[in-house]
């Protein structure tokens, strides 16, 4: 998609920012803003022109269980800034308007049904599901081995898959929930 | 693109340096504005509070990649918590109940003249209104509850073609006015 239109950018930047596009199609356009300012201040625009609408919203206070919640996800994450690590380096992309937007589409834990036996098929069906990705290559053989991994991702049009990590965690109702918690590394 | 928000991007720059003292009071700072957003979209707590959750598990992982010249700190946190509440509707294919209509709901506040609603507000009200009813109705379910074409058209009664080229009218319409 001809992105650098200007008619079509400033349509996609509003779609975007009202919040009806596809999330597949999002996802695809975040990246696309985080590296492109002409678009990524079309998107700023819209933002700001809607932005009034949600003074029409009162103020709720959320339960300190939110905030313990959180604590406890970011508790062993804090980032270091300095040392990057190569990956994280190469990231430059994840930046601007849509950068914590991408994170906040990887981030949304995800859940599924999941067989012990056949948990990377499971998982598989899982991300083909979701949209973020075309299938999982590789993934813990066990439910045991459910953690904090790295999966190999593949990416649909691309020819190899990448890897990320993600938050495997087995629920006390059996289902799996995959929480993206680290974009896919780029291909070599 | 100026910043009204101040102290908040300052709160953002040490939460990207690893600090959750300065994490902890943005989120302090935000969270009710925040979880009343999602509040408005997702219609339930607990899908909210999980909605809240995942946001700021993102905006502590990506604080460093936040760019004042491309917004507010409030509009990058509002843009997330709205993508984060749609995707969570979506996935789980539920909408809630007993939502009010939006144009309504802007009314009421209009009606009683609520203090908190300014000229930006203001200018948007009328540009709003300049627009055919349902046209405005759909931009309004979008971006304060957002449904998706399909389901502004189901709700409007009309074919989701229309949907999609009155929203674009009117989107137009819109900046025209609002830039006038």
């Amino acid at each position: 998609m001809r992105y650098d239109r200007p008619v079509l950018g400033n349509r996609l930047a509003a779609d975007y920012v009202l919040g009806i596009m596809p999330r597949r199609a999002r996802c695809r356009f975040e990246q696309v803003i985080a590296r492109d300012a002409t678009l990524a201040s079309l998107v700023a625009g819209w933002a700001e022109r809607l932005k009034p609408l949600d003074t029409t919203t009162d103020d709720e206070m959320p339960p300190a269980r939110v905030w313990r919640a959180i604590e406890r996800r970011i508790g062993g994450t804090a980032p270091v800034p300095a040392a990057p690590r190569p990956w994280i380096g190469a990231l430059a992309l994840w930046r601007g308007v849509g950068a914590a937007a991408i994170a906040a589409c990887a981030a949304v834990a995800l859940y599924i049904a999941v067989n012990p036996v056949a948990l990377p098929k499971a998982v598989a069906e899982l991300a083909d599901r979701t949209g973020l990705a075309g299938w999982i290559e590789a993934a813990p053989p066990r439910v045991a081995d459910v953690g904090l991994s790295v999966v190999q991702l593949g990416v649909a049009g691309r020819e190899r898959p990448r890897w990320l990590r993600a938050a495997l965690l087995l629920t006390a109702d059996g289902r799996l929930a995959v929480t993206v918690v680290e974009p896919p590394a780029p291909t070599h | 693109m100026p910043n009204n928000d101040s102290p908040l991007p300052e709160l953002v720059r040490r939460t990207a340096a690893g600090d959750k003292i300065a994490f902890s009071a943005l989120y302090q700072a935000t969270s009710p504005k925040l979880f009343g957003v999602a509040l408005r979209i997702s219609g339930r707590k607990e899908i909210a509070e999980e909605v809240l959750q995942e946001a700021f598990v993102a905006v502590w992982a990506r604080a460093k990649d936040y760019d004042a010249v491309r917004g507010s700190v409030m509009t990058w946190l509002v843009t997330i918590v709205r993508h984060c509440a749609i995707d969570q509707l979506r996935h789980q294919q539920s909408r809630p109940e007993g939502h009010s209509v939006p144009e309504e709901l802007l009314s009421s506040f209009i009606a009683i003249g609520r203090s908190d609603l300014g000229a930006e507000m203001r200018a948007l009200q009328r540009c709003l209104d300049e627009l055919d009813p349902q046209p405005r109705q759909a931009v309004l379910l979008a971006y304060l509850y957002g449904l998706t074409r399909d389901e502004i058209a189901a709700r409007l009664a009309v074919p989701v073609g229309t949907v999609k080229s009155s929203l674009w009218r009117s989107l137009e319409r819109l900046q025209r006015c609002l830039e006038s």
